[in-house]
């Protein structure tokens, strides 16, 4: 199995667990870019690791998992609370996701969660990119920087 | 009824952690919330807690600044904190655990796990 495989498969089971654990929802892998406009959010690897983490989310299934994980309606959540609920996802499945792929002994530290404007701003041929489902929706997850690079 | 601080900038996982603590049967704990370090520790001089519950990455002052400040106070250094992030770091949660920390979890939390590093608090 090469690394770009093996990575897949870590980032899958951080995602899963990441949105299991906090919205009860199945993820699946997925194939293809998602079509939607996406919200997204990117959070800087540091300290020696130099990577970005992006994860990017159709606004209508954001909304959906924002309720789920609050017990409320959709037309109950202000936009904050969406962007908080997307951020910390990916502060979570981040450090997942890093404790998982790095060796034991590497030390690492994460940045802020620090929200997008406009177009996702990764494509799959300038980084690894990764496509899941939930419930039929895709989202993605991207990352670029030396930090996996040198695995 | 035991008063517990919640330092996390993300009010979604201070949502989280207040839910680990209800299905653990401390649910009618008087809470307060906290969206950084500094917050948390105006709020423990106020009115110092029986638990603090921190992150370690958030603006202003991060949890490993706040868990110090915590435990140099003569008013606050007996005071429990529970230390919760996302990043996994052996060398770190050592040192977070020699300067006193009664614990150091990894996101995504369980009820199981809270409850197991909180065992000594709830006795």
């Amino acid at each position: 199995m090469s690394t770009s495989d093996q990575l897949k498969d870590v980032m899958f089971d951080a995602v899963s667990e990441s949105i299991e654990n906090m919205a009860f929802m199945e993820v699946t892998h997925g194939d293809n870019p998602p079509e939607e406009d996406l919200m997204w959010v990117s959070m800087s690897i540091e300290d020696p690791i130099k990577d970005t983490l992006y994860l990017g989310v159709p606004e209508p299934l954001m909304k959906e998992l924002t309720a789920g994980v609050f017990a409320m309606d959709e037309d109950e959540l202000e936009e904050q609370l969406i962007k908080d609920t997307l951020a910390e996802l990916l502060n979570t499945l981040g450090g997942v996701f890093y404790t998982k792929a790095l060796p034991e002994s590497q030390t690492y530290q994460l940045g802020l969660p620090v929200h997008g404007e406009g177009e996702f701003p990764i494509s799959g041929d300038q980084a690894y990119c990764w496509y899941m489902q939930l419930e039929d929706t895709t989202i993605v997850i991207a990352a670029n920087g030396d930090g996996l690079k040198n695995l | 009824m035991k008063k517990i601080i919640i330092a996390d900038d993300s009010s979604t996982a201070r949502m989280f952690i207040r839910r680990c603590l209800q299905i653990i049967g401390l649910g009618d704990s008087d809470f307060t919330e906290a969206e950084d370090g500094k917050i948390a520790l105006d709020a423990a001089k106020a009115d110092p807690p029986d638990l603090l519950i921190t992150d370690l990455n958030m603006p202003n002052m991060d949890g490993e600044e706040l868990l110090k400040r915590v435990k140099s106070s003569p008013k606050l250094n007996i005071l429990p904190v529970l230390v919760i992030t996302s990043a996994g770091n052996p060398a770190r949660e050592k040192v977070l655990l020699e300067m006193g920390a009664i614990g150091v979890l990894h996101k995504p939390v369980s009820p199981a796990v809270m409850v197991e590093a909180l065992s000594d608090f709830m006795d």
